[in-house]
C-alpha cells in the first residue's frame, strides 16, 4: 500500500521539471511519505495533489521561461503592428495584426512577467501560477469582448436588428477586468509588502490591481502599446538573468572598469558660436512650420494651401536633418563620438520623410516611403541602446534588435513625420545646453586665473 | 520576514533539523497555530537556502528514505535575531499602551 502511495507522490512530481527533481525529488519524497505516515494516508490527498500539481508547475517559471516568452511576444508584437502598418491590403491581414500585436502578445507577455516575479522571489510559485492562469483568461476574454463587439458592431452599421452581442460584448470586458484585477492582485499584495496589516493590504491590492488592469489592458491592446509592454518585459527579464549571471561571476572575476580617456572639451569660444548655431536653426524651423501654415497667402509664392504645407514640411524635414547632426556635436560635445551614426541614421529617417512629403498624399508611393524612412530610426534605437544592455555579446545584440523593431514600429513613423515639429524644440534645449557650457566654461576659465 | 521563514529560522535556532523534523518543529513551537505543507515548507527551504540563510547539513538515508538537514547559517541567526528585536519593540510599545489605558480608566471609575 506504502509502495503504492509513494509511487503516486513520484509520479506527482513529475510536475516539476527534471532539473529541479535531480536535486530535491528524493529528500522531497522522503517528507512526504514521512507526513503521510504520520496521518496514515494510504495516497495522496486531493489537496496534497494540486499543492505539488501548482508548486511544480510554477518552479517551471523560471528565468529561462520569462526571457523566452518575452522574446516571442515581442517578435509576435513587431508582427501584428508590421501586418497593420505595411499596405498588403485590409480585412484579414488586419484582423490578424491586431490579434497578434494587441491580444497575443500581451499575454505572453503577462505568462512572461508572471515567471520574471516567481524567478526574482517577489512571487510564489503558487501566486505566479494563479497570476498566469488568470491573465491567460483575461486576454481570451478580452478577444471574446472584441469580437462580440466587433459583430455589434457591423450589425448596427448594416441596420440589421440588435441581436446578443453588444450585451455580450460588455459582459465579456467586464470579465476580462476582473481576471486582469485577479492576474494583478497576488504582484501588488507581494509590494505592498507583509509589514502591513492584510485586510488594508489586500483592498488596497484589489483597488490598485482594478485601476492597473483597465489602463493596462486598454493600452496594451493596441498595436503599438503591445510592442510597449513586451519590450518593457524583455529588458527587465535580460537584465534579471544579467544579474544572476553576474552574482554567480562577482566573486571569480574582480575586474577593474578602464577609465575612459576624456574627451577635449570645445573652448567658450566654440560653444558660443554653437549656441547661435542651434538658436538659428530652430528659428528657420519654426519659419518653414509657419510657411506650411500660411505659405499660401504668400503672393510672391504661388502656391496653394497643400503646396505651401508640402514645401513648408519638406524645407522643416531638411533644417530638423541638419538641427539632428548639429545638436549632439554641438551641444553635448563629450557624447558626440557615440551619438555621430545614431544621429546619421535619424537623419537619414528624416530625410525619407522629407522626401515622403515632397511625393504628396496623391503618390502611390508616399506610405512605403514612411515605412522605410522609419526603419533608420529603429536601427538608431538598437544602437543607443547597444551599450547599455546586460549580458554576453549575443544576447545583447538579439535584444538590441528587439528593440530596435520595437522603436522602428512604435516611434519610427511619428520621429519621421513630425520632424519639422520636434526639431525646433531639440535646437533651443540644445543651444541652451550649449550656452550653459560656454557659462560653465568662462567660469572655469576665470576660476584657473584667479588661482 | 513573513512567518514562515520566521517559524522556520526558530525551528533551526536549536540545531540542525531533517525537512519533516522541521515541519513537526513549526507546529509545535507555535501551538498549533501554524502549520506547513510540504510544498510550501520545501520552497520557502530553497528560498532561504537561495538567500544564504540556512545551509544544507548532510543527507542521509533512514529506513529507504532519503533526508536532507539543513542549519541555520549566520545570516539567518543575525536576521531571526533583527526580527525578534523587531517584535520585542512592538510588544513593548503595545503592552506600555494598554498599561496606560488601564492606569487612566482606573484612576475615572
Amino acid at each position: 500500500m506504502a509502495k503504492d502511495r509513494d509511487a503516486a507522490f513520484r509520479r506527482l512530481l513529475r510536475w516539476y521539471p527534471a532539473g529541479w527533481r535531480a536535486q530535491h525529488a528524493e529528500p522531497m519524497l522522503g517528507m512526504l511519505a514521512d507526513d503521510a505516515d504520520a496521518r496514515g494516508a494510504t495516497r495522496p490527498s486531493a489537496s496534497d495533489a494540486w499543492s505539488i500539481r501548482v508548486h511544480g508547475l510554477g518552479e517551471r517559471l523560471d528565468g529561462r521561461v520569462a526571457l523566452l516568452l518575452a522574446a516571442v511576444a515581442l517578435a509576435v508584437a513587431v508582427a501584428g503592428g508590421a501586418l497593420v502598418l505595411l499596405p498588403i491590403g485590409a480585412a484579414p491581414w488586419l484582423s490578424i495584426g491586431y490579434a497578434l500585436g494587441g491580444l497575443l502578445a500581451p499575454a505572453l507577455a503577462s505568462l512572461a512577467l508572471a515567471a520574471l516575479l516567481r524567478e526574482t522571489r517577489v512571487l510564489g510559485a503558487p501566486a505566479a501560477v494563479v497570476a498566469s492562469l488568470t491573465s491567460i483568461a483575461a486576454w481570451a476574454l478580452a478577444g471574446g469582448a472584441q469580437v462580440a463587439w466587433s459583430l455589434a458592431f457591423h450589425e448596427a452599421d448594416a441596420g440589421a436588428p440588435a441581436s446578443l452581442a453588444g450585451g455580450l460584448a460588455v459582459l465579456l470586458a467586464l470579465a476580462a477586468l476582473a481576471c486582469g484585477a485577479a492576474a494583478l492582485t497576488p504582484i501588488w499584495i507581494a509590494v505592498l509588502g507583509p509589514g502591513r496589516a492584510r485586510r488594508p493590504r489586500w483592498t488596497a491590492a484589489a483597488l490598485l490591481s482594478l485601476l492597473c488592469a483597465a489602463s493596462l489592458g486598454v493600452f496594451a491592446m493596441m498595436p503599438s502599446g503591445g510592442v510597449v509592454v513586451a519590450v518593457a518585459v524583455l529588458l527587465a527579464a535580460v537584465r534579471a538573468r544579467a544579474q544572476q549571471q553576474s552574482v554567480a561571476e562577482v566573486e571569480r572575476v574582480p575586474v577593474a572598469s578602464p577609465v575612459p580617456p576624456r574627451t577635449a572639451l570645445p573652448t567658450p569660444l566654440w560653444s558660443a558660436r554653437s549656441t547661435v548655431v542651434l538658436t538659428l536653426l530652430g528659428v528657420i524651423g519654426v519659419g518653414c512650420i509657419g510657411f506650411a501654415l500660411s505659405g499660401s497667402s504668400v503672393p510672391a509664392a504661388g502656391l496653394d494651401a497643400t503646396q505651401a504645407m508640402n514645401a513648408g514640411l519638406a524645407a522643416g524635414s531638411a533644417v530638423a536633418i541638419l538641427t539632428v547632426l548639429c545638436a549632439p556635436r554641438l551641444a553635448l560635445p563629450r557624447l558626440r563620438a557615440r551619438a555621430r551614426v545614431p544621429a546619421l541614421l535619424v537623419a537619414l529617417g528624416v530625410g525619407g520623410g522629407a522626401a515622403a512629403q515632397l511625393l504628396g498624399a496623391e503618390s502611390a508611393i508616399q506610405w512605403p516611403v514612411l515605412l522605410v524612412a522609419a526603419l533608420p530610426v529603429g536601427a538608431a534605437a538598437a544602437l543607443v541602446s547597444l551599450p547599455h544592455l546586460p549580458g554576453g555579446w549575443v544576447a545583447r545584440a538579439a535584444t538590441a534588435a528587439g528593440v530596435g523593431a520595437a522603436a522602428a514600429i512604435v516611434a519610427g513613423l511619428p520621429v519621421v513625420m513630425t520632424a519639422p515639429f520636434w526639431a525646433p524644440v531639440l535646437a533651443v534645449v540644445a543651444s541652451i545646453l550649449a550656452a550653459r557650457r560656454r557659462r560653465g566654461g568662462s567660469r572655469s576659465v576665470a576660476a584657473i586665473g584667479s588661482v | 520576514m513573513n512567518e514562515t521563514s520566521f517559524w522556520i529560522l526558530t525551528a533551526l535556532a536549536e540545531g540542525p533539523r531533517h525537512g519533516y523534523a522541521i515541519l513537526g518543529a513549526v507546529t509545535s513551537l507555535s501551538d498549533g497555530a501554524v502549520s506547513l505543507r510540504i510544498t510550501t515548507l520545501y520552497a520557502a527551504l530553497e528560498r532561504l537556502e537561495q538567500s544564504a540563510q540556512i545551509a544544507r547539513a548532510g543527507e542521509e538515508v533512514v529506513a529507504g528514505r532519503a533526508r536532507r538537514y539543513y542549519a541555520l547559517a549566520p545570516e539567518g541567526r543575525a536576521a531571526l535575531e533583527a526580527e525578534v528585536e523587531r517584535l520585542r519593540v512592538r510588544t513593548d510599545a503595545a503592552r506600555a499602551a494598554l498599561r496606560r489605558a488601564a492606569a487612566t480608566s482606573w484612576a475615572s471609575a
